[in-house]
């Protein structure tokens, strides 16, 4: 049971590494999620004035 | 130079590009598919584009910063409207363009009429695509001639018929094509529009710290929403429901016969879930969410503080571009304004024509027996009659037109009937689906104009709930339906099951979503949103508006979900190989 979780975190890891399992949509996602958030931290900084 | 000369320099720049993809087509349609639906041919790129453009009027440009200056931030949930109007193009957009492929239909009536063989429900079709088309294209037609008079001096009459003759032109030469293509620069600018004047409103607070300080200050009647329901009749109030239903209306937008259409016309479903998703959902949303608010929320302050004085909710957004915009920036700012106004004039005007060509001359009139030349000058002759409709109901019957314009998107929404049962084979007879169309229609009458939105509950979702309520009626009474018509049916049903069936995967994300999106709609749009009041606070936004960011943010993982992982808008090179060749035409098209 330990062996196939390591197989499997050490497949996902690989995958990880190589960026493969991601679909476009999935990095979009990402990327847009990302934005807004960073977007209204540095308005909350007082960026934005 | 005077911002009124760079209103012109910009428009005559705008009016030189209309003019060039209406003459383009002109010169290249010669087939009345070409000229009704592009040829089933429209680009991945321009539809995302020009469809966004399309789904967001004048009217968010407009009016949604006034209403928010009227109502406070309950208003701003009408934002979310980013997100409910493409999650009806991800209910039914991928098998719209699927059914347009195999049957060959041109017209939405064409889809539904086969379905239910019945030709009754054509001519509610046609009958509500009319409707939708003027009153619709007038409420566009009338408030770019009402800025253009802010902005220039000249008469509103003058402005609309001026703006009423540009969308004309480039419709009646081009067609959808060219109409798709000038979408796509109006969606540039009117997103631009939008972010540049809000931009500037922040600007003159000395930045956002300044603003939400001041915002702080505002009483709780704008920055709360008031309660869930009002047990009453013909107040309207921004209640819990009210939000919810207000948003089943704009869901119309997207299953009003003129965007089943333009689903015809595209080459592959591949831009549906980049449309729903990002185009709609992110980019307007961040144009909304932020900058709309600025306006609006900007525009109390203003008032309050006496700096601007404002004689009504139609005078925010011109006073504010007049007030704070350099010359330049005015002169894009009206620009992005005309755009989203001729953004949806233009589809709506352009598919009524084609849907009064080809369900009324071509089938009735004619016999199926015309051909291209014909049908393209005639489409082009009704889609004169509705521009000119438009225009004489805009200018001569202001207060009917704010009544039925109201009513165009409760009347797409009630469309849902059509679409749920022909796409995703909810099942009544043929008879329940003409009666459900029409009890929907009667119901939103009266729920607008006799009995207004009994509950604070908009009139869309009266309409939709009783004409869902007569078709199942109609079933459970024992009307039954022809063998012709139920074997005709059964063959839709395996055909759409077979062709786009949902992988593993797909399935078992569908099923999460089947509790997800009622969950978001009830918290994030729903009763539920009252918690909103008083939930929690970040980076200085009141509550309530913190709480439609973060919903707004989960809309967008929803969004991705739904089109995406469950697959409702996304499409294979096998679907679309089926689709183009598994083919079982029954519409002629000359």
């Amino acid at each position: 049971m330990a062996g196939q979780r390591l197989a499997a975190f050490a497949k996902y890891k690989a995958i990880g590494r190589k960026g493969g399992m991601m679909k476009t949509e999935d990095r979009y996602l990402l990327v847009v999620v990302g934005f807004i958030i960073g977007w209204i931290t540095l308005m909350g900084m007082g960026v934005l004035g | 130079m005077s911002g009124t000369t760079w209103v012109y320099i910009m428009l005559g720049i705008y009016i030189v590009y209309c003019f060039y993809w209406g003459l383009r087509g002109y010169f290249t349609e010669k087939t009345s598919s070409g000229y009704a639906i592009a040829g089933r041919s429209i680009p991945f790129f321009a539809f995302l584009l020009a469809s966004t453009a399309a789904s967001f009027s004048g009217w968010t440009f407009v009016s949604h910063p006034g209403a928010i200056y009227l109502s406070g931030l309950a208003y701003a949930f009408a934002s979310f409207y980013v997100l409910t109007i493409p999650i009806t193009g991800a209910f039914f957009g991928k098998r719209t363009w699927l059914m347009g492929k195999r049957y060959g239909f041109v017209t939405p009536g064409d889809m539904y009429a086969y379905y239910y063989n019945n030709e009754a429900v054509r001519f509610l079709v046609v009958a509500t695509a009319f409707l939708y088309a003027t009153f619709y294209s007038a409420l566009q037609l009338t408030a770019a001639g009402a800025l253009f008079h802010y902005v220039t001096g000249l008469p509103a009459a003058f402005g609309a018929i001026f703006m009423g003759f540009i969308v004309w032109f480039y419709i009646c030469t081009g067609g959808l094509k060219a109409s798709t293509w000038v979408g796509v620069i109006q969606f540039i600018l009117l997103v631009s529009g939008i972010v540049i004047l809000g931009a500037y409103v922040l600007h003159h607070f000395g930045g956002w710290s300044d603003f939400a300080a001041q915002m702080a200050m505002l009483e709780a009647r704008y920055l709360e929403v008031p309660a869930i329901i009002n047990f009453t009749v013909g107040q309207r109030a921004w209640t819990g429901v009210m939000i919810l239903s207000y948003m089943f209306a704009l869901m119309g937008i997207q299953s009003s016969p003129a965007f089943t259409m333009w689903t015809f016309g595209i080459k592959d479903p591949k831009p549906l879930a980049w449309q729903h998703v990002f185009m709609s959902t992110f980019i307007v949303g961040f144009a909304l969410f932020f900058f709309t608010a600025f306006q609006g929320m900007g525009a109390i302050m203003l008032q309050k503080t006496g700096i601007l004085e404002f004689a009504s909710d139609r005078d925010v957004v011109p006073i504010l571009m007049k007030n704070f915009l350099p010359p330049f920036m005015l002169g894009v700012v009206f620009i992005g304004a005309i755009a989203a106004m001729h953004s949806t004039a233009a589809p709506y005007i352009g598919t009524g024509g084609s849907i009064l060509l080809r369900d009324i001359w071509w089938r009735y009139v004619r016999k199926q027996q015309c051909g291209d030349a014909e049908q393209i000058w005639v489409n082009r002759l009704f889609a004169t009659i509705i521009t000119i409709a438009a225009l004489w109901v805009g200018l001569t019957s202001t207060a009917v037109l704010v009544m039925l314009g109201g009513l165009a998107t409760a009347f797409g929404f009630v469309m849902y009937v059509l679409l749920s049962g022909t796409l995703w084979g909810l099942r009544w007879p043929s008879i329940g689906s003409v009666l459900g169309v029409l009890a929907g229609m009667v119901a939103v009458f009266i729920t607008y104009r006799v009995y207004p939105e009994p509950l604070t509950i908009h009139c869309a979702a009266w309409g939709t709930g009783v004409g869902l309520l007569v078709a199942y009626a109609c079933r459970f009474l024992g009307f039954r339906d022809s063998e012709e018509t139920t074997q005709r049916q059964q063959e839709v049903r395996a055909w759409l099951d077979r062709v786009d069936a949902p992988s593993e995967s797909g399935k078992k994300w569908r099923k999460a979503m089947k509790v997800l999106v009622p969950l978001w709609y009830l918290f994030a749009i729903g009763p539920a949103c009252i918690i909103g009041n008083k939930a929690f606070s970040f980076a200085g936004f009141p509550p309530l508006w913190s709480w439609q960011l973060v919903w707004w943010i989960l809309g967008i993982i929803m969004m991705w979900a739904l089109c995406f992982k469950a697959e409702m808008s996304t499409t294979n090179e096998e679907q679309i190989r089926q689709a183009n060749t598994d083919t079982m035409i029954v519409v002629k098209e000359t």
